[in-house]
């Protein structure tokens, strides 16, 4: 990664025999990162890539075609019908992609007004000085999380998987939501059971042997927005879960999963029908 | 599209029934297992229901918009299954055969991806076999530089040379048709 940074540093020459390799989905990571960090900032290699990519993309329409089974189209035409009227109420909790960005564009500049407001008065009250320095480190921090909220809503690649919770009568309802171009993702959740005293929701990513936490979070009246930040992460998940923990999260889970969704439902298919009681055996452990 | 978000299933029926087959080869090219390319349409299909505003129109056309989609879906399925399939090209005779004219419902849209699959086709068979390989490889085999320097026993600067040199000539030969994607 840091080799590949480096080398695209050195100016567009680089930057430009990679993008052919991008554009076809064969540079390794790292490469990749650091070529999109760079035509971020270079109209000219950005331009390039586009060519590089609208090529690439007519490679596709050169395969011969093949009828698909018709019971494909009947299945997905009833699920349509079915989420018909289903939608509705994850957008009123997800709103459409353009209204959460104004929303969360107006949430940020409020936070942002709130931060200079605070910033103010740091100089006038010297006395408070490091409760409004704490109070500004707050704000700057729900600032940050806003904008990766934003970033992941506004990507063009956004994904979005409804977690199930694992008790049958649970009300519990928590959509995941993430952008691969973004490293970046967020969860959003509604009657969320409160919790007793000590104890938070952690948020793991899963494989069949592998649970890494996340994010721990308390919900408010019920309700939450968890960012999450996978630009570290070197591995790919399989699942998103949430357990209920100790204070300060755990390294690993202690309890059954609370809500969980497989990221690949045709994993789950392929014979891994037990694999919800696999995984929580193998994270627990002995 | 605008109609998708008025959550109107004739125009999502309407949408499957124009691209539903190119969709499905597409994805059937990269995993090479019917039911598991059943169920990716399904997925695509219903993101797209689901959030018919992630197609942008001024970034290109609907329909390279939505093979290339179909493509990168398809390549992460086997990517995260750790799977490679066992990659062979169509023979050339699969290659010239013309396109099929029943599987897709519109006869414009099917001539039109007809004329553009006779062009591809032919600028890929312009190219030389050893750099039409690594592209198709690397596109539809989901392989990175990388492995496919480890697949074909080949140093990686060679690989390398090979996707510029190649995709630097199909660029030059689809010129007229990522022009019309520029749109």
């Amino acid at each position: 990664m840091r080799d590949a940074f480096e080398q695209l540093n050195r100016g567009c020459a680089e930057a430009i025999e990679l993008v052919d390799a991008y554009a076809l989905g064969a540079l390794e990571s790292g490469e990749a990162g650091a070529l999109k960090r760079h035509v971020s900032d270079c109209a000219q290699c950005r331009k390039e890539l586009g060519k590089s990519q609208r090529t690439a993309a007519l490679l596709a329409l050169s395969v011969r075609i093949e009828e698909a089974p018709s019971r494909l189209r009947d299945r997905l035409l009833a699920r349509a019908e079915n989420e018909r009227f289903e939608l509705p109420g994850w957008r009123r909790l997800v709103p459409s992609r353009r209204t959460s960005t104004l929303a969360l564009a107006f949430g940020g500049i409020a936070a942002l007004a709130f931060a200079v407001f605070l910033q103010a008065q740091l100089s006038n009250l010297r006395g408070d000085k490091d409760e409004l320095q704490d109070q500004l480190s707050v704000a700057s921090s729900e600032l940050d999380q806003q904008r990766q909220i934003v970033a992941v809503l506004s990507a063009q690649d956004t994904q979005k998987l409804a977690m199930e919770p694992v008790a049958l009568r649970s009300r519990a309802e928590s959509v995941y939501n993430w952008s691969p171009d973004n490293d970046a993702g967020f969860i959003v959740c509604r009657n969320f059971p409160e919790l007793a005293a000590g104890r938070v929701y952690e948020v793991w990513f899963v494989t069949g042997e592998r649970a890494e936490p996340v994010a721990t979070f308390l919900p408010q009246a019920g309700a939450c927005q968890i960012p999450m930040d996978m630009s570290r992460m070197n591995w790919r998940p399989e699942g998103i879960a949430i357990s209920v923990e100790p204070v300060g999260g755990s390294s690993r889970p202690t309890k059954p999963w609370f809500s969980y969704a497989w990221f690949d439902d045709a994993y789950r298919r392929a014979g891994n029908h037990d694999m919800d009681v696999e995984i929580v055996a193998a994270a627990i452990g002995p | 599209m605008r109609r998708l978000g008025c959550r109107d299933v004739g125009a999502f029926r309407a949408l499957y029934d124009r691209y539903g087959n190119l969709v499905y080869s597409t994805v059937l090219r990269i995993v090479r297992d019917a039911q598991t390319a059943e169920d990716m349409v399904q997925e695509i299909f219903l993101r797209i229901w689901r959030k018919p505003d992630s197609y942008v129109a001024d970034r290109g056309r609907f329909v390279t918009w939505l093979t290339s989609v179909s493509r990168n879906r398809a390549v992460d399925e086997i990517r995260s299954r750790g799977r490679r399939f066992r990659y062979e090209t169509s023979s050339p005779e699969e290659q010239e055969r013309e396109l099929p004219t029943p599987e897709i419902n519109d006869p414009a849209l099917r001539a039109e991806l007809a004329d553009q699959r006779r062009l591809i086709l032919a600028a890929l068979a312009r190219i030389p076999p050893e750099q039409k390989q690594i592209i198709e490889l690397a596109y539809f085999g989901g392989l990175t530089q990388q492995e496919i320097a480890e697949r074909l026993c080949e140093p990686l600067g060679t690989v390398k040379t090979r996707v510029r040199l190649g995709m630097q000539k199909l660029r030059a030969a689809l010129a007229p048709e990522v022009r019309l994607e520029e749109r």
